[in-house]
């Protein structure tokens, strides 16, 4: 176990020291919160949803982007890792791949979140002038929403073993995650239809409730969304085993 | 002594779907099925523990294919091998901590951080405990000489410096068997000299079996001690490096002084290559006629003062063998 700690802890290490990358994306974020929150004052001003207060609303794009952004992308590695024959470099040595990709990306998650949570919140604080109630629920539900992408960035990465690209399914699954997760606009403004079969997916969870609940927390709901977090990492993780194992055999027998 | 690479019959085919060309061909190619491409034909060799056995060929002749079933990323077709008396294909992870590899186009270095800290990590994924690693590190940093630069990061460093922490990081678990896929590549000639002088060491002090893979022929003239060519998948040539120079040169090279301008030279079973400016130049084919003939006759001619005869070079000879 030693080693997949030590992993985590050198990717955490390696992500705070590549501080481009690090001014990059927190530029990004600040962008990202002054063009949406702009957006969505519009939007809710033409569909006169009054109760969207606008500070409340730069707090849910603050939280959501916060995680997003964060977000690593290991599924690019594991396709350049066999794209680039580097896979059969990293095989033989004793520690599971898989593992090894899900720590390391989980060090640079870890990393993000902490410099975009701290810079993020810092500017939408000043911004609106007050830090939210359910503020101290954000850091652990944060946590398990982005590990919770990671597996799904994880499953998507693995597909490689067949679909030879990523991109498709990167680009259906973060389509889906900004629409049914409440991104691109809050999930109560959509139908009830929309709602329901959003509903049905970990989208919400991982983006909208979460954010909504660290707005406004209730300890239901926040055990609600938990028990949400372990039944999609379960049945992620599963499938992620079950794709991967199958892949390797097919690498075995026939190569990268 | 013990054989650590034990190979025999082993066989490997791939599946290939064909491409065909243009619109038509693309949709064509839909409906074709995939063919059998065989890769390696029963090959079978063994290496003993301390060889340093230079595995060659021309591209696309199964050196990677090869290697990636005796560490265990590939699975044979048919045929057995064992490693270090594991079995590759059942028993990775074991083997893993018994091998090391370095491909000369990867890195196993984190290209932000130190090579110290990758060294760190690869104790950790190898478990060796921290004063054997530590030692580990002091010796290997010592024959490689990688002091200076163990702390400053890998995207600062040359190409010859990164390649020999390279060497150290597949070297920390002392490995019986360290697997080198073009170790030199892209190096400059001093980097190059380093590398195969540090290689040489290591075998002499360590007795590590080397496995080297390279189109550098003077990487194989100065590491190894042992040959094996492959070519279409099948080992054409399995011989010691004197016994490779010895049996395979069926030409020598004739370089003749002169004080005359131009030499007028008819020697039988020779080609001119060069012959002006006072120097005359030309091969020898031995399956027609032997060198001390050619040299009789040079001797009967006016004028000669100096005579060298070399070998042709051992990449000429490898050139040779793989046109058959």
């Amino acid at each position: 176990m030693g080693k997949y700690i030590y992993l985590f802890k050198l990717h955490f290490i390696q992500t705070l020291k590549n501080k481009n990358s690090l001014l990059g994306l927190t530029i990004f974020l600040i962008t990202c919160l002054i063009i949406f929150s702009n957006l969505w004052k519009i939007a809710a001003e033409r569909m006169h949803a009054i109760d969207l207060n606008p500070d409340t609303l730069l707090w849910y794009i603050a939280l959501n982007e916060w995680v997003l952004i964060s977000l690593p992308d290991v599924q690019d590695d594991i396709e350049e890792d066999l794209k680039t024959g580097n896979l059969s470099y990293l095989l033989p040595r004793p520690i599971s791949y898989l593992l090894s990709k899900f720590c390391e990306s989980l060090g640079a998650l870890s990393a993000n979140l902490l410099v975009l949570g701290t810079v993020g919140f810092a500017f939408t604080a000043y911004m609106t002038g007050h830090i939210p109630n359910g503020f101290l629920s954000v850091i652990p539900l944060g946590l398990m929403s982005g590990i919770l992408c990671l597996i799904f960035h994880l499953l998507i990465g693995v597909s490689v073993f067949w679909m030879e690209e990523v991109g498709p399914f990167y680009w259906l699954f973060e389509k889906l995650l900004f629409i049914f997760g409440g991104l691109m606009l809050p999930l109560a403004v959509y139908p009830k239809w929309i709602q329901t079969l959003a509903f049905l997916t970990p989208f919400p969870s991982i983006l909208g409730q979460r954010s909504a609940l660290a707005i406004e927390f209730e300890l239901d709901s926040a055990l609600q969304l938990i028990a949400s977090f372990s039944f999609w990492a379960i049945i992620g993780i599963t499938a992620l085993f079950v794709l991967y194992r199958k892949g390797l055999k097919m690498l075995t027998i026939n190569g990268g | 002594m013990d054989a650590v690479i034990k190979v025999s019959c082993l066989s490997k085919s791939f599946s290939q779907r064909k491409d065909l060309p243009g619109i038509k061909g693309a949709l064509k190619s839909l409906f074709l099925k995939p063919t059998s491409y065989h890769a390696i034909k029963e090959i079978s060799f063994t290496v003993s523990q301390g060889e340093r056995v230079a595995f060659i060929g021309p591209n696309g002749a199964g050196k990677s294919t090869t290697i990636k079933m005796l560490t265990g990323i590939l699975h044979p077709d048919s045929g057995s091998i064992e490693v270090l008396n594991l079995v590759p294909s059942k028993q990775r992870h074991s083997l893993g901590f018994k091998i090391g590899t370095v491909f000369g186009q990867r890195s196993s270095l984190s290209y932000f951080l130190p090579p110290k800290d990758t060294f760190h990590l690869l104790s950790k994924i190898y478990e060796i405990p921290a004063p054997i690693y530590k030692k580990q590190l002091s010796e290997l940093s010592e024959i490689f000489e990688i002091r200076p630069f163990i702390d400053k990061p890998v995207r600062q460093l040359s190409l010859g410096e990164r390649m020999r922490c390279e060497l150290v990081a597949s070297l920390l678990h002392k490995p019986d068997i360290l697997f080198l896929d073009e170790p030199t590549i892209g190096l400059d000639i001093n980097a190059k000299l380093k590398i195969r002088g540090h290689l040489n060491t290591l075998s002499k002090e360590t007795k590590t079996t080397l496995f080297l893979t390279s189109h550098d022929t003077a990487d194989i003239e100065n590491v190894c001690n042992r040959v094996i060519i492959l070519d279409k998948g099948r080992i054409i040539l399995d011989t010691s490096l004197k016994q490779l120079k010895k049996a395979a040169v069926k030409k020598k090279i004739l370089s003749i002084t002169t004080d005359q301008e131009k030499l007028n030279l008819d020697l039988p079973y020779t080609k001119v290559i060069d012959n002006k400016e006072y120097n005359f130049l030309c091969e020898i084919d031995l399956t027609k006629t032997t060198t001390e003939k050619i040299i009789h006759e040079v001797l009967k001619c006016r004028g000669i003062k100096d005579i060298t005869i070399e070998d042709p070079s051992l990449e000429e000879i490898i050139r040779d063998l793989y046109h058959g």
